[in-house]
């Protein structure tokens, strides 16, 4: 036995010493600052819990800097539109995948099948197979023109600071949210991703020309967790799950305005339909009185 | 598995503070279309045997292979001899078919340089393929004053479709009836799983359907739904058949269904206003179509004439 591991180590010394191209390889920068994003990765969904693994209710908007056009999308947008045939096999898109539900990931490397250099990573794991590609080989981005648009859009990341820096454009006309928020196909998503320790937190930072008023920021953490096992499922195919004309395209009536959220919460529809202004911390003076407005509001029902 | 969320609050707020000095982001803006009499032209591989070459007037889908090169419109006149040097960089091999998928001027302008180049019968030259209906708008209308007559389409056909094989591929010419005018066909590569679709889906703007050449609106969602169903995507609802757009970029099944029903909801929009006794003025006012503003509205063809368009089929 003895005799057997000697030889197994006295070959992969000889291998290593015959092999120059695998002592001179040349490392990578996420090798050489130790700084990789390869791995299982369990989502910790510690802050906007409500909107990531539920789903935000109809007409919650809050913390979106959303404007007037993606209000009015949000608004008549029913749900039942996933139903149709040709809806049922999307994924999330891009500009959404990294928030929910969860999702707990597993990242691959994509190396150079003859150098065996890192170009780039795939990430698996987020709903309907979401998968996306990071290139780090420098490749350009398809024709802004003329390109075509894809769920994950097409992303090339760079190391700075010891952050690597993932720039997606080219994705899918899709969400912000799962509750109809709308993503337009010509924005360009910032994605900052850091590492410390057994932690990665991603700060992801979308400028949207058509439905937002300035950019949104948003973080998501995850924890490393070698023993996650994240699969590649089956992607999504469609069904008849309703007998519908072909053409059926539901939607609410324009000028619909959904009162869900801010009847939970006690507040006016306008701070739960988002925009710039209820980002602020100034915004939670117009909250308290919002409050007060409705509590009066409601104690004069109650006399009634 | 032990975390804290003081450590991670405190790890994020760290984190905030250096992105801030990172952010370089690339632009983003909605592109603007090439303009309609540039000589700009861009080529860009779509799949297959398939090659789509961008102009002003119109994108231009080519099939290369031993039997020659098929050419699905021809742009504007201004890119005519940059689309011609393009396809020589593509293939040596001779221009053999031309296809028109309709009969407005930005879509057969180069027909005026292309057909020339390519072979055919004497007299009559290379072949443009077209719908009957199409030339009976060009002999009838001012159109056909734009384009000398030996550049129309000189092989065209009466029914619902018309087939081909060219470099042993299966084409299908389909006629879709009263969309963007009377005479639009879309062009179905079968093994290379391409459709041209013509102007009917036109991912720059609002659909620019012309009565007055036999368009609808209704003939246009009616298109919009039968490319939905041509067209099967290969995974993850994307992929599979691709899309060669009147103009604008390449596209897949999905992006037809957004356009689908972005056209369907304002219809429907308009429709019940009208239901309600509402005029023009009250149409436009109640903006019906404000979400997709950004998306599709052009300086020449303004969200405001694309309501009028709708109110003027639907009342």
């Amino acid at each position: 036995m003895k005799c057997r591991i000697c030889y197994c180590l006295l070959t992969a010394t000889l291998s290593l010493y015959f092999n120059p191209q695998l002592l001179a390889q040349e490392l990578s920068y996420s090798e050489r600052e130790g700084f990789d994003i390869a791995g299982m990765w369990a989502a910790l969904v510690l802050e906007d819990w409500y909107d990531r693994v539920p789903g935000a209710g109809l007409g919650s908007y809050l913390g979106i800097p959303i404007n007037d056009a993606a209000r009015q999308k949000a608004e008549t947008w029913d749900a039942s539109i996933l139903s149709q045939p040709e809806r049922q096999g999307q994924p999330h898109p891009a500009q959404y995948s990294f928030r929910g539900p969860r999702p707990d990931l597993r990242i691959d490397r994509i190396l150079d099948p003859v150098t065996d250099q890192l170009i780039g990573y795939e990430t698996n794991g987020t709903y309907g197979r979401a998968d996306r590609t990071i290139w780090l080989d420098g490749r350009e981005h398809p024709s802004e023109r003329h390109g075509l648009h894809k769920w994950n859009g097409f992303s090339t990341g760079v190391w700075q600071n010891g952050v690597l820096i993932v720039t997606t454009t080219h994705m899918k006309y899709g969400v912000y949210q799962r509750n109809g928020v709308p993503a337009s196909p010509y924005g360009v998503m910032t994605e900052f991703f850091f590492r410390h320790g057994e932690y990665m937190t991603m700060v992801s930072h979308i400028e949207d020309p058509i439905y937002l008023e300035e950019p949104l920021v948003r973080s998501q953490t995850w924890i490393l967790n070698p023993p996650q096992v994240v699969s590649r499922a089956n992607p999504f195919t469609s069904v008849e799950e309703v007998a519908m004309e072909p053409g059926w395209v539901p939607h609410w009536p324009l000028g619909t305005m959904h009162y869900d959220t801010a009847n939970e919460l006690g507040i006016a529809v306008e701070a739960t339909g988002g925009g710039s202004v209820t980002l602020y911390p100034e915004y939670r003076e117009t909250l308290r009185l919002m409050r007060e407005e409705y509590d009066a509001n409601l104690a004069v029902e109650e006399q009634e | 598995m032990i975390y804290s969320t003081k450590k991670i609050t405190s790890f994020l707020l760290a984190s905030l503070v250096l992105i801030g000095s990172l952010i370089q982001t690339t632009q983003a803006q909605r592109p603007e279309p090439l303009a309609p009499d540039t000589d700009e032209i861009e080529v860009l591989p779509v799949q297959g045997s398939i090659h789509m070459i961008a102009t002003g007037g119109s994108n231009i889908a080519v099939q290369t292979g031993e039997m020659g090169v098929l050419i699905v419109d021809a742009g504007n006149l201004e890119a005519s001899e940059n689309v011609l040097s393009a396809i020589r960089g593509l293939s040596n091999r001779p221009l053999s078919q031309l296809i028109n998928t309709t009969i407005l001027p930005g879509h057969i302008a180069g027909n005026q340089i292309l057909h020339p180049a390519g072979i055919g019968p004497p007299i009559v030259g290379m072949p443009i393929f077209g719908h009957t209906n199409g030339l009976t708008i060009l002999a009838s209308s001012d159109l056909g004053s734009l384009l000398p007559y030996e550049f129309w389409p000189n092989s065209t056909f009466f029914g619902e479709d018309r087939t081909l094989n060219f470099n042993s591929e299966g084409i299908d010419m389909m006629h879709v009836p009263a969309a963007i005018t009377g005479g639009d066909i879309m062009v179905y590569f079968r093994d290379s799983d391409v459709l041209v679709t013509g102007p009917m889906f036109d991912i720059t703007g609002y659909p620019k359907f012309r009565p007055e050449l036999g368009g609808s609106l209704q003939g246009v969602i009616d298109g919009l739904n039968r490319i939905i169903n041509i067209t099967i995507p290969e995974f993850n609802q994307q992929g599979g058949t691709l899309v060669i757009p009147g103009h604008g970029r390449i596209a897949s099944e999905s992006d037809v269904v957004e356009y689908r029903d972005m056209v369907t909801i304002i219809r429907d929009r308009v429709q019940y206003m009208l239901d309600e006794g509402k005029s023009l003025d009250d149409v436009i006012a109640a903006r019906p179509a404000l979400e997709y503003d950004g998306l599709y509205s052009g300086e020449s063809w303004t969200t405001e004439m694309f309501l009028e368009a709708v109110y003027d089929e639907l009342r």
